[in-house]
Parts: structure tokens; C-alpha cells; sequence
């Protein structure tokens, strides 16, 4: 029970102080972006969320990444409607979103839906830049900060308490 | 697992989320039966209020087929019979539209469909008591309708065989002359009598004085003034004699006025208006063309309240960010594009076969291009077509009812009330048509209706006239076809109905002719008896005067001689003349 009290700041500090590469929290923290931009409620976002836990990224920093675009997502709804009614009414994509909207695909993903595309699209395209920054912040960042928070005794306890977690020492 | 090329790869999550995955997958495909089973039961429960039964579900996710065996929906108004009662039904769906999140029922077939059967328990879920529930808006009118025309019988029937001869005039006037002629008669009987022995013992004491003058000279004067006296009465009775023909005259003329009252009194009693056509139809047609009508009626307001009344809430309810985007038509989340049927229902008490089909039924009728509609025909021996367009496409809900049967079996049955008007119409076949349009509230339609092989009779109750139940039995049989225009008009709530139909004018007409008749023979047969009720009288009176006449004038010749003798007697100057009978027979006869 203290533990799961506990597991927000376990996350944080797992996020800076863990032994994941900076690739690992760079991708983490990509594939947080492009769930947090994307609207819930279809099977992108839970394919994106299967990414997330499925692959060896950086989960804490992956959440950080769904915390922060959530919020940044709603201010880029009408940015993302726009993109989203473009792209599916231009005559180049027609044809191919019909024919994945027949075939139930669409639906499913959410593709059909102007902001599911428009956000997802904008995530695509941030992928890059987010990764690039993301992972020097990570090179930058994360030695030095992890040195100095394990100065402090909490800290600490609180990455034994994580590590003991992991270890299966949860009481 | 994690030293390969896929050790980016967190295959301790994933392979129990996979494994998860798959007992999902699973579970769905042998849960998914029980899972519809507890749907439809539930949900059925929910929209009819009564228990629904289901022996069985299959599905076929691969194929998009489900099975239902033995569907039985309770009828929440008779908890011990079915409202529904389905053998098996057959439907494919459109899997494509499940992905999309809309259930399409592509084809299928339901059979074995029957209403009203028997259940072995009680259908009740909760019993629900309309409180609300009021008499129907065409009661009035029925009610009215056979009120109208029971008066009219019971009043026809009183008077026609009422025995109404102590109210004439002219039996009473008769028998009052008849007595006053035989009392006068008798007192101038008594009056001659009493005059002959008069005169006689006058005769005798005028002998005695001429006998012995010296003796009686004191006692003549008294004489002559009983002999004057006895002059005088003779006088009077000649008078009164003489009078009798002018009385037999005033007599005939009371008897003749008497015979006018009666008259005038049988035809004012014995007048009938004539029964009116409109009221008699309502007795004959109104109660059953009301109960169908008010059926129908009831049965659409049941639907519409289930039905999807304003679909753009529906299609307005998007999620709330952006827009989907549907690449053609919207779809609605539910459309039945068409589903066989094939079902028994009673008509008229016989069970009939029916096999049609119904069409684009959605939730969303304003997505579709075409509306629903329900088609039945049945063509065993008794032919019939049923139509019923649903069109919720505007913002005016539209329901159409076309509906053709022929040859329905028509049970026998009785109308009307057993102590006043009853009639009886014995079984045969109907042709029916039925147009109904209904288009918000407003309702508008038309209902023929014709009864070819139509026998109507009159139910005799112990207060019933035989002379009116014959002249009923008679009249009806002329008739021998029913033939009526229902014209249907106002709202849902107060439906009006106008019946035309010639059968109430024919029978109004066959029976107020038959009525009038029997009234007029009556009438006829009370004049005859009261006119030679004056005949009889009146040559009655002229015997009694004749007899009386010659009685008295016999009498008083009797007594000519004696009253001549009389008058010899009187000497000087009281000496009287005696009035000669031979002049008063002459002046009598003349009369």
C-alpha cells in the first residue's frame, strides 16, 4: 500500500536515475508524445500504449511524454482538425482512406476522425525533433542529475524501495 | 528471448498481455452466446414489461449468423399468454458494420411466429396498473347511438301493444244513452201506468156521483179538478212523447262527435316518426368498427412510443473532438435492411398463415433512404395484404396502414342490450379495406367495409311485442347485405369516426314501415270496432225509441175511450177536451 503511494515519485526518479540509455528515454518519451496527442477512446491509442510497455523503452519517461501532450494536445485540436480534414479530404488519400474506412480499419484506429489523423500526424511529425531533443536532454542531463540526487538519503530510499520492487521485495 | 535481434522487445509484458489477448478472444467466442441470450432477454424485458423467454442462441462470428429458437415474449396486459411467440429465427449480419460499430441485419428470416398463445406461467414481471387509463373517446357514441334506438323499440313496443279502448269516447257514450234511454223509457212507462189507474178510479167515483147526483154534487168540483190534472199529465207525456225523435237526433250527433274523438285520439296515440338510419348504423356497426378502431389506435401508440422519435439528437451526438468522417451516407447504428417473417395470426378467431417481410428498420431513420415498411399476405382462404409504412425520415413522423382482406369469417354475435334492443347477426364473411394515415397526431384514413351473405334477427326477450318482433323479422330479411365507409379523423388521443353505412337507413326504413303499418292496421281495426260500436248503438236507440214509442202510444189508446167517457162525465163548463192520440200517432210516425 505504501508502495503504490509511493510509485509516482518511484517513476520519476526511476525516469532520471535508472540505468535505461538515453535511446531508451528518448523513445520512451516519443512514443508518450504521440499517445498523449493522440485522443483516446480507439485502437491507436492502445496500439501506441502496447508500444510503450511492450518495448524496452523508458516507461517513466514515456509517461511524462502522454502527462505533458495531453495537455498540449488540446490547444492543438483545431490545428489538428484542420491537418486531420485535409488529409482525408484530399484527392490524393481518398481512394485510401475509403477503402481502410470500408474495410473497418479506420474505424477502428480512429482514422476517420479528423483530429485521431490530425494529431497523429503532428506526432509523426515531431517524432524526430522530440527524439533528437529528448535524447540529448537524456545524454545531458541524466548523469549528472542522477549523481546528485542520490546525495540525498530519500532519494535513495526511494530507489532501493523501486529496485526492491523490482526484486520482488514488496511487502 | 531478450539476446536476439527482437530483445528491443519487452517480452515479459507482452507475452501475458498476448496470452490475455487470446483468452479474450476466447472467451468471446464461447461467452458471446449467453452474452446476446442475456442481452435480448434483458433488453426485452426492458421494452415490453413482461417476462421474454429464449430456448437458445447461436452465433457465427466468422459467418455473421445468429440463431434464435423458441422466443417467447409475455403479454405484459394477459400475464398467461404470449404477445410473441417465435419458433426460430434466422439472421446474418453484416459484420463489416459490426466493425464500424453498427449493426446491420443484412437478411434473415424469423418463422413461426404466433400471438397470443398460451403460457404454462405467469409472464408478469411487475404488475403495472394503469390508473390513467380511460374509456375509450367512441363510447359515447356507441352508447348514445343504442339508447337512442333501444327508446325508440321500447316506446314502439308499449304502444303497439297497449289496450288503450277504455280511453275512447264512444263505447262510453253509448252505454251512457243506452242507460238513459232505458231510465226514461222505464219512468214514462210508469207514468201511463199510473195515469190508466188514475183515470179508472176517476171513471169509477164520476159513475158513483151520476148515480147519485144529490149525493156527489159536493164532490164534483173536486173531480173535475182531479180529471184536469189527469188532462194535464196526459198532456205532459204526449209532449214528452213527441220529443223523443229530436232526442234519438242530439243522441246520433253525441255518438257521431264521440266517434271523431276517438279517432283523432287513435291516430294521435298510434303515430310513429320514422327510426333514424345514422343512430341505427352506430347500434348495428359502431361497437365493433369502434373496438378495431380504438385497437389499431392503441397498437400504433404502443409502437411510436418505442420507436426513435428525433433522430437528429442522435446524429448531432458526435464524440467531441473532431469530426468523423463517414466517406459516403451516414449509417445508423442499427437497420434491419430485411427480415422475413412468417407468422399465424387470428383473424376473426381463425387462425391464418401470413408471409411477408419487413424493411429498413433503423434507429436512425432519418439516414435512410428508403422507410420502414412491413408487408404480410396471406393467401389461404382468406386472402389478405397488410401494409405498414413507418416514415420517420422528416421531422413529421408519418405511419401508413393499407390493409386488404377478404372473405374474413365473421363469428355470430349479438348487439345491443337483451332487455331493450337486441339483434342477433348470424356468422358469415366480410371484405375489409383499410386505409389509415397517420401523420404526427393527426389521423386520417378510410375503412370499407362489406358483408355480402349479412343476416340480421330480432333477440325476443319476455318483454318483447310478438307484433313488433315480426314486423322486425320481416323487415330484416330484406336485408341481406352490409355494406359501410368508416371515415377516420382527429388525433390519436381523440380519434373521431364517421360511419355511413345504407344498412341502418334500410332497416330504419324496412322497420319504421313495418312499425307504421302495424300501427295503421291497429288504428284501422280500433275505428271499425268504434264505428260499428255507433251503428249498434244507434239502431239500438232507434228500436228502443220505436218500441217505446208504440209501447206508450198503445197504451195511451188504451185509455182513449175511458179519458172520452171522462170527459162526458164533466158537465157545463168543466167540460175538457180530450187530446186526440189519433193526431199525436200520426205526428209521432211522421218523425
Amino acid at each position: 500500500m505504501f508502495s503504490f503511494a509511493l510509485r509516482p515519485v518511484r517513476q520519476l526518479a526511476q525516469a532520471l536515475l535508472a540505468n535505461d540509455s538515453p535511446r531508451q528515454v528518448a523513445w520512451g518519451f516519443v512514443i508518450g508524445m504521440l499517445i498523449g496527442l493522440v485522443p483516446k477512446g480507439n485502437l491507436t491509442a492502445i496500439l501506441l500504449g502496447m508500444l510503450l510497455f511492450g518495448l524496452r523503452v523508458n516507461k517513466p519517461a514515456g509517461l511524462m511524454g502522454i502527462g505533458v501532450f495531453t495537455y498540449l494536445g488540446l490547444f492543438l485540436d483545431s490545428f489538428a482538425h484542420r491537418i486531420g480534414s485535409a488529409v482525408i479530404a484530399s484527392e490524393s488519400f481518398r481512394t485510401f482512406h475509403a477503402e481502410l474506412y470500408q474495410a473497418a480499419i479506420s474505424p477502428l484506429l480512429g482514422l476517420n476522425n479528423t483530429v485521431v489523423l490530425g494529431q497523429l500526424l503532428i506526432g509523426i511529425y515531431l517524432i524526430y525533433p522530440v527524439y533528437v531533443v529528448s535524447y540529448r536532454f537524456a545524454v545531458k542531463v541524466q548523469a549528472p542529475l542522477s549523481a546528485w540526487l542520490l546525495r540525498y538519503k530519500a532519494v535513495r530510499w526511494i530507489r532501493g524501495a523501486e529496485l526492491g520492487t523490482q526484486w520482488g521485495m514488496e511487502s | 528471448m531478450g539476446d536476439g535481434k527482437l530483445n528491443f522487445i519487452r517480452w515479459k509484458y507482452l507475452v501475458p498481455r498476448l496470452i490475455l489477448l487470446l483468452a479474450c478472444v476466447a472467451s468471446v467466442r464461447f461467452g458471446l452466446d449467453p452474452l446476446l441470450h442475456s442481452l435480448i432477454v434483458t433488453s426485452g424485458e426492458s421494452t415490453t414489461g413482461a417476462k421474454v423467454e429464449l430456448a437458445s442462441v447461436e452465433t457465427s462470428l466468422w459467418n455473421g449468423r445468429v440463431v434464435l429458437r423458441d422466443l417467447q415474449v409475455a403479454n405484459p396486459q394477459s400475464l398467461m399468454s404470449n404477445l410473441l411467440d417465435a419458433e426460430h429465427a434466422e439472421l446474418q449480419l453484416d459484420m463489416n458494420a459490426l466493425f464500424h460499430k453498427r449493426v446491420v441485419i443484412k437478411n434473415g428470416e424469423i418463422s413461426g411466429i404466433e400471438f397470443n398463445t398460451e403460457r404454462t406461467e405467469s409472464g408478469a414481471l411487475e404488475i403495472v396498473i394503469d390508473e390513467n387509463a380511460e374509456p375509450s373517446a367512441l363510447d359515447p357514441l356507441i352508447a348514445q347511438g343504442a339508447e337512442w334506438a333501444g327508446d325508440w323499440f321500447d316506446a314502439a313496443s308499449e304502444r303497439l301493444d297497449a289496450d288503450f279502448t277504455d280511453q275512447l269516447q264512444t263505447p262510453q257514450v253509448a252505454r251512457a244513452l243506452e242507460d238513459r234511454w232505458q231510465g226514461q223509457g222505464d219512468a214514462l212507462r210508469k207514468r201511463v201506468e199510473e195515469l190508466k189507474t188514475r183515470g179508472k178510479q176517476l171513471e169509477a167515483e164520476f159513475r158513483e156521483v151520476k148515480s147519485n147526483p144529490l149525493r156527489g154534487v159536493e164532490k164534483l168540483p173536486q173531480l173535475q179538478a182531479q180529471l184536469k190534472f189527469v188532462q194535464l199529465e196526459l198532456v205532459s207525456i204526449q209532449e214528452q212523447i213527441k220529443k223523443l225523435p229530436e232526442q234519438v237526433k242530439a243522441d246520433r250527433q253525441a255518438l257521431t262527435a264521440a266517434r271523431k274523438a276517438d279517432e283523432a285520439f287513435i291516430k294521435e296515440h298510434l303515430k310513429f316518426g320514422r327510426l333514424d338510419g345514422d343512430n341505427l348504423t352506430q347500434v348495428l356497426l359502431g361497437q365493433p368498427v369502434a373496438e378495431g378502431t380504438q385497437s389499431a389506435i392503441d397498437w400504433i401508440v404502443w409502437a411510436r412510443k418505442r420507436l426513435p422519435t428525433n433522430s437528429t439528437k442522435q446524429i448531432a451526438k458526435q464524440r467531441s473532438r473532431g469530426t468523423d468522417v463517414t466517406f459516403g451516407i451516414a449509417q445508423p447504428k442499427f437497420h434491419i435492411e430485411r427480415l422475413g417473417l412468417s407468422l399465424t395470426a387470428p383473424i376473426s378467431g381463425e387462425p391464418m398463415q401470413f408471409v411477408g417481410s419487413i424493411t429498413h428498420v433503423s434507429d436512425q431513420p432519418r439516414l435512410l433512404a428508403e422507410p420502414a415498411k412491413l408487408q404480410l399476405m396471406a393467401t389461404g382462404v382468406v386472402p389478405a395484404t397488410l401494409e405498414v409504412v413507418s416514415d420517420r425520415r422528416g421531422d413529421v413522423p408519418r405511419e401508413e396502414l393499407f390493409l386488404t382482406c377478404t372473405a374474413i369469417p365473421m363469428a355470430g354475435q349479438t348487439l345491443g342490450k337483451s332487455d331493450k334492443l337486441a339483434l342477433e347477426l348470424s356468422p358469415s364473411t366480410a371484405n375489409i379495406r383499410v386505409e389509415l394515415v397517420l401523420t404526427g397526431d393527426d389521423l386520417s384514413g378510410e375503412i370499407s367495409f362489406t358483408q355480402p351473405n349479412f343476416r340480421v334477427s330480432p333477440l325476443a326477450n319476455p318483454n318483447s311485442s310478438q307484433t313488433l318482433l315480426a314486423a322486425l323479422s320481416e323487415a330484416f330479411g330484406k336485408i341481406d347485405g352490409v355494406s359501410a365507409e368508416i371515415q377516420l379523423a382527429g388525433t390519436l388521443k381523440r380519434p373521431q369516426i364517421k360511419l355511413t353505412s345504407p344498412v341502418g337507413q334500410q332497416l330504419a326504413d324496412g322497420i319504421s314501415t313495418a312499425v307504421i303499418n302495424l300501427a295503421s292496421k291497429k288504428s284501422e281495426t280500433m275505428l271499425a270496432n268504434v264505428s260499428a260500436q255507433m251503428t249498434e248503438q244507434l239502431a239500438k236507440l232507434e228500436s228502443t225509441k220505436t218500441k217505446l214509442q208504440d209501447d206508450l202510444t198503445a197504451k195511451l189508446g188504451e185509455n182513449q175511450q175511458l179519458f172520452e167517457s171522462l170527459a162526458t162525465f164533466s158537465t157545463g163548463d168543466t167540460r175538457l177536451p180530450v187530446p186526440q192520440l189519433g193526431s199525436l200517432g200520426g205526428s209521432l210516425l211522421r218523425k
